[in-house]
């Protein structure tokens, strides 16, 4: 920890000694006016509008959020084209792009303006623990494929990055009231305050309670279920612009959640949520480039049933996160980005003395972006991971040491983007990522092997190719999107059994297992038919082949090929007139399967194809109320999506103000 | 849901509060009577901007609006209550062209909520011209105008701006901001470092720069 805060005093000594800077941070906000398009550094680093980027991106804006009727962010991000997610349980979801989706899931990457959230314990995103509330939400910025040049591990399949509003430009004053069916209540508030010109504040805060949904549950379960979900969440963001322009930024989040889920074992089980984070940034427009300094920090802290009556001891993850970065351009073609990164990640059961992991990263990486000509630019990033393991083993073992893992890893991206003409962009992307077993996997596999020899598992490794072709209809505005893909993984881990066992005993250690390939296209339009009339559609075609040569006795196997659905058709209509606004969503997917626990077995059982409907009216009393009624799943009561129990039908009435 | 973002982005079509004053300066003459005649036809040609598709080399609204927006990115001008912006024009012809440009620029206001005051200049003017302008708004000029521009740019650290490509082959404008089916920004970065002129990096990279 001494040697963070040392080497955070330093860059911040560097950057204040910099030449004298000017103005800094992403105003999305004027980009968007200015350029009639989202702008974004989520694809290299760079600033970029949407239009220019490498990469396969979809932007969902503030104005989309409003309109999809959704009350938390994967019900944002249900309608999003080649995004899969699955609905559990009532607050219980796993969001992936292209598919190869499950329980937990460990291949796409979530931040909250370039903070993780993602949990690295388990590796997954336990949604109700962002601390994020809708009305403070400029764009979630969805990139598909790997993009572990930019973000690192664990970005293999995408990255979903969630962009906030900037407290400096924007006011995100609000207030949110929800009732509906399953019990629920939600209110929620955000408030900005500005200090004269130069101190901006953001504070915000949310509780939920609704139920979980009463459907029978085909999963074995792990200890009593809750009869109540609940979330709470905190989050304070204060932007300080300092001498010179340079701008700081301190914020900090608290977050709980107490609900019913599905685990990575496939049974329904309890989890109570805590996290928190701190976290700083300096950011810096010199003559040296737009120099970005960040450390944070997150908390989280994990409690679960997993066994009946017995609950596992307190898990605890904690991540130190120390970034810098420096953008510059140099002639009139070429945009660099330089980086490093060094990172602390820990988890364990420090209340019980059952051991622990950690792992110290150090990464460094480089971005380079040359137009070559006006219509034609060129981009690769290059990233090298370095992880080094640490462990700790059960008291019940012999020797206490574990087995040391050490990992070098390069990541890349590469794309050509050509613009064609004012109606044509073509793009060709590569990359490769790498995401690391979870922690507690290692942990598993060290507890398993023992002794002082080298741990025997490797990462799992992505490459991604991909064209992509975009078209522009002047006729109705209509925008084409057509992406053909194929992907690879290499080292596929089995799951192990994902556990500390409170017992002491190590669980059942993950192994490299083979291979799996997806070969894919994707097809979006999305238009208007005049000012009153929205409307947008895709399809996704996918075909998946697990070639697993290795453990094929074993018990914790995940089935790619046959859990991913092959077709998914989403589409949209909208309407706006005067104070009146209307959008139902309609989504397809084809017949697939769920993994569900019976004995010790994780078995594919079938779920049928199926067609669900949201909708959303609304009707703005004043500028600045709105009333709301939303709808999820309408089709009928209840409908089996997943292997875990049925979805029900919801219901919900929104007041806002403001937003 | 979800955009799919190709080329041609939407260009916002609304107008700020009239505001400013609108000068003219040929040599040493102001018609102060103009600017009447010049509102009232500039809010004529914003109902006609929104409707009609542009003609080659003609400015639009939206060329307008997205030229002082960008002027929101010039670091010299963050946060000024007022600018003050010169229309250059070269002849006769297009001397009214340019007092119709002043009275939208006037009309539609500054980056953020400044006011502008907008001046209207012949570029043969440039040369002895004292004034103080924040920026130069330039209509379509003859290639032997590019000098004169480019000259005066540099001797008072100004930013010209103009819809015309051609002007970047002239070197007369660091910016060329053009609001079509596209919105296209050039930045003349060779320019902008002759004169001074400064733009936030983020600015940079988001347009193209030559």
């Amino acid at each position: 920890m001494m040697k963070t805060i040392k080497l955070t005093a330093l860059l911040c000594a560097l950057m204040l000694t910099a030449p004298a800077s000017h103005a800094q941070s992403m105003d999305y906000g004027a980009i968007a006016q200015l350029f009639g398009e989202p702008g974004t550094t989520s694809a290299t680093g760079s600033p970029q509008r949407a239009t220019d980027v490498p990469a396969n991106m979809v932007i969902v804006t503030a104005e989309e959020i409003a309109h999809s009727g959704a009350r938390d962010i994967p019900g944002i991000l249900r309608h999003v084209e080649g995004l899969d997610v699955l609905q559990w349980a009532n607050d219980d979801f796993d969001a992936s792009a292209r598919g190869y989706n499950q329980a937990y899931s460990a291949r796409t990457l979530v931040l909250v303006d370039g903070r993780q959230v993602y949990a690295d314990s388990f590796g997954f995103t336990p949604w109700s623990t962002v601390p994020v509330e809708l009305s403070s939400i400029r764009q979630i910025e969805i990139v598909k494929g790997p993009n572990a040049a930019l973000f690192g591990f664990n970005a293999v399949a995408g990255v979903i990055n969630i962009i906030t509003k900037n407290p400096r430009y924007d006011d995100s004053t609000s207030l949110t009231a929800r009732y509906g069916s399953q019990n629920l209540s939600d209110t929620s508030a955000v408030a900005r305050l500005a200090f004269g010109k130069d101190v901006f504040v953001r504070l915000s805060g949310d509780y939920r309670l609704d139920k979980p949904f009463g459907t029978s549950n085909p999963l074995s379960f792990d200890g009593d279920l809750h009869n109540h979900n609940e979330r709470a969440a905190l989050n304070a963001d204060a932007v300080f612009v300092l001498p010179d322009d340079l701008e700081l930024e301190l914020g900090g989040t608290y977050s709980e959640a107490n609900q019913n889920e599905v685990s990575a074992g496939y049974k329904l089980q309890t989890s109570e949520y805590q996290t928190n984070s701190l976290l700083a940034r300096l950011t810096g427009d010199t003559g040296l480039g737009l120099f970005k300094l960040t450390a944070y920090n997150n908390w989280f802290d994990w409690t679960r049933a997993v066994n009946p009556g017995v609950v596992a001891p307190k898990l605890k993850n904690t991540v130190t996160v120390v970034q810098a970065e420096d953008v510059f351009t140099a002639a009139s073609d070429h945009t660099f980005r330089l980086a490093a990164e060094y990172r602390h990640n820990e988890v364990g059961t420090p209340d019980a003395d059952n051991g622990w992991v950690s792992f110290d990263a150090g990464s460094v990486s480089a971005m380079w972006n040359w137009q070559i000509l006006p219509q034609l630019a060129f981009n690769t990033a290059l990233r090298f991971d370095s992880v080094a393991y640490n462990n700790v083993l059960p008291r019940s073992l012999a020797s206490r040491n574990g087995p040391a893992l050490h990992i070098d890893e390069w990541n890349f991206n590469s794309g050509v983007v050509w613009n064609a003409n004012s109606q044509d962009t073509f793009r060709l992307l590569a990359a490769r990522g790498v995401q690391l077993p979870n922690l507690v996997q290692v942990w598993n596999a060290a507890a398993s092997q023992g002794g002082s020899k080298l741990l025997q598992l490797a990462p799992s490794t992505v490459t991604n190719f991909e064209a992509l072709w975009n078209h522009h209809f002047a006729w109705m505005d209509t925008h084409l999107q057509l992406a053909v893909y194929h992907q690879d993984t290499y080292d596929v881990i089995s799951t192990g059994s994902g556990t500390i066992e409170p017992t002491g005993m190590p669980g059942l250690a993950p192994i490299n297992v083979g291979s799996s390939r997806a070969d894919g296209g994707e097809v979006s339009i999305e238009g208007r038919l005049n000012e009153s009339w929205r409307w947008s559609a895709s399809y996704r075609l996918e075909v998946i082949n697990d070639k697993y040569t290795h453990g094929g006795s074993r018990t914790d196997l995940i089935n790619y090929q046959d859990t991913t659905p092959q077709h998914v058709v989403k589409t949209n209509l909208g309407w706006d007139m005067e104070a009146w606004s209307a959008d139902v969503f309609l989504q397809f997917q084809s017949d697939t399967q769920g993994l569900r626990r019976i004995g010790p077995f994780p078995v594919p059982v079938p779920i049928g194809a199926y067609s669900t409907v949201d909708a959303r009216l609304a009707y703005r009393l004043t500028d600045g109320i709105t009333v709301a009624l939303s709808g999820q799943n309408l089709l009928v009561g209840t409908q089996q999506q997943t292997s875990g129990p049925e979805v029900e039908r919801q219901f919900f009435v929104t007041i806002s103000y403001g937003g | 849901m979800g955009r799919i973002f190709v080329g041609p982005g939407l260009v916002e079509k609304t107008w700020a509060p009239l505001e400013g004053k609108v000068n003219t300066v040929s040599g040493r003459s102001k018609h102060t009577g103009l600017a009447k005649v010049a509102r009232i036809g500039a809010a004529l040609l914003s109902v006609l901007a929104l409707l009609c598709p542009a003609k080659a080399g003609e400015v639009t609204a939206a060329d307008l609006q997205a030229a002082m927006r960008a002027l929101g990115f010039l670091t010299a001008l963050q946060n000024h209550p007022a600018i003050t912006v010169g229309v250059v024009y070269h002849d006769a012809d297009s001397k009214l062209q340019a007092a119709r440009v002043a009275a939208m620029l006037v009309r539609q206001g500054g980056p953020g909520s400044a006011t502008v005051a907008a001046s209207v200049i012949a570029v043969q003017d440039l040369p002895l011209m004292a004034q103080h302008v924040d920026a130069l708004y330039l209509l379509s000029l003859p290639p032997e105008a590019g000098r004169s521009v480019s000259d005066f740019v540099k001797r008072q650290s100004v930013v010209s701006i103009s819809a015309d490509p051609a002007c970047l082959e002239e070197q007369a404008c660091v910016l060329m901001v053009q609001a079509r089916s596209n919105m296209t920004i050039v930045l003349d970065t060779a320019l902008a470092q002759a004169a001074g002129t400064r733009f936030s990096a983020v600015f940079t990279m988001l347009v193209k720069r030559r």
